[in-house]
């Protein structure tokens, strides 16, 4: 590892005070799982290093009547795991984080370090971006501004954010009735993978006559962002689905993706694999659509 | 490079240290305080070895820099037994012959630790759940998930 100076801010205002003074050249860590590796391997030598742990305005969880769920950037995934209000109003983002890491590591690594980093296959972003969520920066200067996550990735780590812009937190709507979400995660093996696919779905059916009224398909690690398929959902909406619009559904997510071939997988059984997944998180959302509540807000 | 003071207290023992930033936890503890019982096999996240209780969180202290922990409560393996007497995972590990090796060991039983404290009532695959973060190359992990599932049971 190469040296760096380090600082660690105990209140916001004292963050985006050192990140306005390295105009933009100091790097945040938060959880230190993605940033830690990187410098170890000497893929990112930055001169400053600004931990933002200490910052206690960015670390909670609320949820809220108006908003639905509000993350702080710094919950860390075992925290998601244990909290009551996820499990009780989110469930989805409980199933979604056990699928992430390992024990230890989940101990560390924020929601904020996962979308930041900007990975493809970062496991948070095709769910979170199912549910339609915003993410809340705060610019060195102080100002705030909201995004939607959709709009948040560019590239493989590569992100909207401003130089010097810290992501504070993730707004994630209430979920209407009878809608059910699922997120499937493709992997080599059981554990400690990343995924060779990642399939995020939402489906809203509407009352009595089953038709659907609203779907979001995201695909995560088979394209330089998640990618959200509007092919695969047009086909979908307005339908009483049935088996052939999901395959139909499924066939265009395939071939709207664009993944690479690495060591994890090709390029072609990405391909088929999408196919696959999507059909299976598709039936997923569809079936936890039908059982989910009546009631609760329009 | 500056190096910074830190206070921590690791194993109910009190510290005052100087580091550089760079220097991981894992290397504080081994190179530092000469506590070795924390391996150091991968340094990025993937074999578990230098699983350490950070705060009571079971965490990798190779993704730790040294300069995080100011402040903190660190338990390594050396710190698991009181008065004498091995702590019930470190007993039921060497009851099972869950230990080939030794060298993941601590972070096993670490991990585990946090793992059951957190997870009170477990299902059978939740064993290896809990230890999917850690490498054993001498891969004894039958015995292992034997050894855990031991003391979850209360056995
Ligand atoms: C062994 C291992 C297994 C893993 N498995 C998975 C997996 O299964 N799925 C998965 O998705 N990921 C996985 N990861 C990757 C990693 O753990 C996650 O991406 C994690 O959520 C990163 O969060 P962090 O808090 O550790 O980020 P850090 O490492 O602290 O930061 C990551 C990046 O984001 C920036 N950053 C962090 N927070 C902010 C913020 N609030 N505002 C602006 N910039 C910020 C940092 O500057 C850095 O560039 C794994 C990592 C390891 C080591
Ligand atoms: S040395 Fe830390 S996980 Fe391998
Ligand atoms: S006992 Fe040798 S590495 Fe596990």
């Amino acid at each position: 590892m190469k040296d760096f100076e380090y600082h660690s801010p105990a209140t916001l205002e004292e963050a985006c005070q050192l990140l306005k003074k390295y105009d933009g050249q100091a790097k945040v860590l938060a959880g230190g799982t993605d940033l830690i590796p990187g410098l170890y391997r000497r893929e990112i030598v930055p001169e400053q290093v600004i931990n933002i742990k200490g910052i206690p305005s960015l670390n909670f969880i609320a949820n809220e009547e108006s908003k639905g769920l509000v993350l702080g950037s710094l919950v860390t995934f075992n925290e998601i795991i244990s909290s009551p209000i996820i499990e009780e109003h989110y469930p989805i983002l409980k199933e979604v984080a056990e699928k992430i890491a390992s024990h230890q590591v989940r101990n560390l690594a924020t929601i904020g370090g996962n979308l930041c980093n900007a990975a493809p296959s970062a496991d948070s972003a095709p769910i979170l971006i199912a549910l339609d969520s915003t993410v809340a920066l705060i610019e060195p200067g102080g100002k705030e501004r909201t995004l939607p996550l959709e709009k948040f990735f560019i590239g493989p780590g590569e992100t909207a954010l401003a130089p010097g812009e810290i992501l504070i937190q993730v707004h994630i709507p209430l979920l209407k009735p009878r809608t059910g979400v699922s997120y499937l995660k493709q992997t080599s093996r059981q554990a400690l993978e990343i995924a060779v696919v990642g399939v995020a779905a939402l489906v809203r059916l509407e009352k009595k006559t089953e038709k659907c009224s609203l779907v979001r398909l995201v695909i995560g690690a088979c394209a330089s962002t998640p990618l959200r398929i509007p092919a695969a959902e047009k086909i979908l909406v307005g339908k009483k689905i049935g088996s052939q619009d999901i395959e139909a559904a499924a066939k265009a997510a395939s071939e709207a993706v664009k993944p690479i071939t690495d060591v994890r997988a090709s390029k072609l059984y990405r391909k088929e694999m999408v196919r696959v997944q999507c059909k299976r998180s598709l039936e997923e959302a569809i079936s936890r659509a039908k059982s989910s509540p009546e009631t609760g807000m329009e | 490079m500056m190096k910074h003071r830190l206070n921590l207290r690791v194993n109910k023992q009190d510290f005052e240290v100087f580091v550089k930033p760079k220097t991981t936890l894992v290397d504080l503890l081994r190179d530092e305080l000469g506590l070795t019982g924390t391996n150091k096999g991968c340094g990025t996240g993937e074999c578990g070895a230098c699983t350490v209780l950070m705060n009571g969180n079971a965490v990798n202290s190779c993704l730790v820099l040294a300069v995080e922990a100011d402040g903190a409560e660190i338990t390594t393996i050396e710190g698991l037994a009181s008065e004498g007497r091995l702590d019930p995972l470190q007993q039921a590990f060497v009851d099972e012959g869950a230990i080939q090796c030794g060298f993941c060991t601590p972070g096993m039983i670490l991990v585990a630790k946090d793992f059951l404290e957190k997870n009170p009532q477990l299902r059978e695959e939740d064993y290896k759940t809990a230890i999917s973060g850690n490498l054993c190359r001498c891969t004894g992990y039958v015995k292992i998930v034997k050894a855990i599932k031991k003391v979850a049971e209360g056995e």
